[in-house]
């Protein structure tokens, strides 16, 4: 890896349950600077989901190279994400428990000092998950990732299942966090109007490959392939 | 409505389970007779204000034995179910979350115990090692054994697919944790009822050795020894049979409420 960038991903083929003639990803490559947020957009199937695992570490590519930094990961389903068994307190004390800060006070001052970045209040940390609303567990999944303190961010449809007002402020939060923290976040979503809302560039895949990436105006407003345009117009933005 | 009932259900069942227990440690503060003491003169002496429930066929008094017997039915039960339910959850939680050739091979040796009743696996195993309490506790436990296995393996399947198992992973938590701290506790619920229901087969199976006579040996006690004794005397005596095969229908049915109206769920399953 190259200072430049803080993951860099290259020639990544990965197929699931190894049938080698129908790869799920077929040659990946992508970068990601300190900073940026990169979008990754695509139909339901394209890729996205399992290049999030294969960068994670959750699956073991078939070839090409991953290297990233410190890396946590945001998921879609945060009812399936956070433990159904354990209060809001005990998933953010386990995360840095599990980076091995053994003082229950330090951990504390660290967890009220993250539950104000996400905005979540205090009271909630008592609470089991299925307690709160959708948007307030992708509060306390955002908090959990952040805690893990990643060079990396890899937030996989974080805002897909939530309303719309709660998506424009889970959206606004992840900019702010990335801002301030310098934080390389890899967006994955299929709705391309919040990706352009959140994002610097733009990745699009099909079919396990990326067909185009550009900054996003330039993606947006002057595509080059037809699978954009064609996502594009289905989103109703005029690219033309 | 319906969780208004089965919670009912649970109490209910958790009062019969309470008096019984109640009733067995009473005994260890208070039994009217040395359960053991025999008298020749109360062979078979009809419930008084002296003997309670009356005496059994060597003059021994019924409510003495019944408390100890009782004690004694509830320990192998508690013993074997504890054996089978840590073996079980151990053996059931590895095969299903790591699954692979171990978890194959594993299944095959679970089915084929599985095939083999229960008590039938116990009379094996005493047949091998003896008899004696201990011996039975640790018979019928290996006997439970297979069926916590299997129940635990399934629960652990289902659960390995889900994103907060992946995220403890990419948190950094090794095997076991992810195993026993994050999994485990959303096992517990079902786990809790398989407990109640191998209780009841537990003290069924126990009544039905010592009634074999390959159980709890003379003299000491047990609900299942008792109701075997008391048989030949089922016309002449049936307060012998009555007493302590009342204690196991309360104990039974106190277990079947209790397993039936998840009230044990119920408290560890959250607000969803």
């Amino acid at each position: 890896m190259t200072n430049e960038y803080l993951c860099n991903v290259q020639n990544l083929f990965f197929t699931y349950g190894g049938k080698k003639n129908n790869p799920t990803l077929e040659d990946v490559s992508l970068q990601l600077k300190k900073g940026e947020i990169l979008g990754l957009v695509g139909e339901s199937g394209s890729g996205k989901s399992t290049l999030a695992k294969v960068m994670t570490g959750l699956f073991k590519e078939d070839s090409g190279t991953v290297e990233c930094g410190k890396t946590a990961m945001i998921f879609q389903d945060s009812y399936s994400a956070l433990n159904p068994a354990k209060t809001v307190e005990w998933l953010l004390h386990e995360v840095q428990r599990l980076q091995g800060v053994k003082d229950k006070a330090t951990r504390q001052k660290e967890i009220l000092k993250m539950l104000d970045a996400v905005e979540l209040e205090e009271q909630y940390l008592n609470h089991y998950p299925s307690e709160l609303s959708g948007g307030q567990r992708q509060r306390v999944m955002i908090a959990m990732a952040l805690l893990s303190k990643p060079e990396v961010l890899i937030a996989d449809e974080p805002v897909s299942a939530l309303d719309v007002t709660v998506q424009k402020q889970i959206v606004s939060l992840l900019k702010r966090l990335s801002h301030k923290r310098n934080l390389a976040v890899l967006f994955i979503s299929h709705d391309l109007r919040t990706v352009y809302e959140l994002c610097n560039r733009v990745i699009v895949m099909k079919n396990g490959k990326i067909v185009e990436e550009g900054a996003k105006n330039a993606l947006y407003f002057n595509p080059k392939e037809e699978y954009t345009k064609a996502l594009l117009t289905s989103a109703g933005i005029d690219w033309e | 409505m319906k969780k208004t009932t089965t919670n009912k259900n649970f109490m209910i069942g958790f009062c019969m389970v309470l008096a019984v227990l109640v009733f067995a440690l009473a005994g260890l503060v208070f039994a009217p007779f040395d359960p053991e003491e025999m008298d020749a003169a109360s062979k078979l002496a009809a419930p008084s204000l002296k003997h309670l429930f009356g005496c059994d066929n060597f003059g021994r008094d019924i409510l003495s034995r019944v408390q100890q017997g009782t004690r004694m039915t509830l320990l192998i039960g508690l013993g074997s179910t504890a054996i089978g339910a840590v073996i079980g959850t151990v053996l059931g939680a590895v095969m299903g979350y790591f699954g692979g050739l171990l978890d194959e091979a594993l299944m095959r040796i679970i089915d084929v115990l599985f095939a083999i009743p229960s008590i039938l696996l116990a009379l094996i195993f005493i047949s091998l090692f003896g008899t004696g309490t201990f011996n039975v506790i640790l018979a019928l436990g290996f006997a439970i054994v297979p069926s916590f296995a299997k129940m635990v393996r399934t629960e652990f399947m289902k659960q390995r697919e889900m994103d907060y198992v992946k995220a403890a992973k990419l948190m950094g938590a090794g095997r076991g944790r992810i195993l026993f701290v994050h999994i485990l506790p959303n096992v517990m619920p079902t786990l809790l009822n398989c407990v109640l229901i191998s209780l009841n087969n537990a003290v069924l199976a126990e009544a039905g050795m010592s009634f074999l006579g390959i159980g709890v040996q003379p003299p000491q006690a047990s609900l299942g020894r008792m109701l075997s004794e008391a048989q030949g005397y089922l016309q002449t005596a049936p307060f012998y049979t009555i007493f302590p095969g009342l204690v196991m229908i309360i104990m039974l049915l106190g277990f079947g409420l209790m397993s039936e109206g998840g009230g044990l769920k119920d408290a560890f399953r959250r607000k969803s």
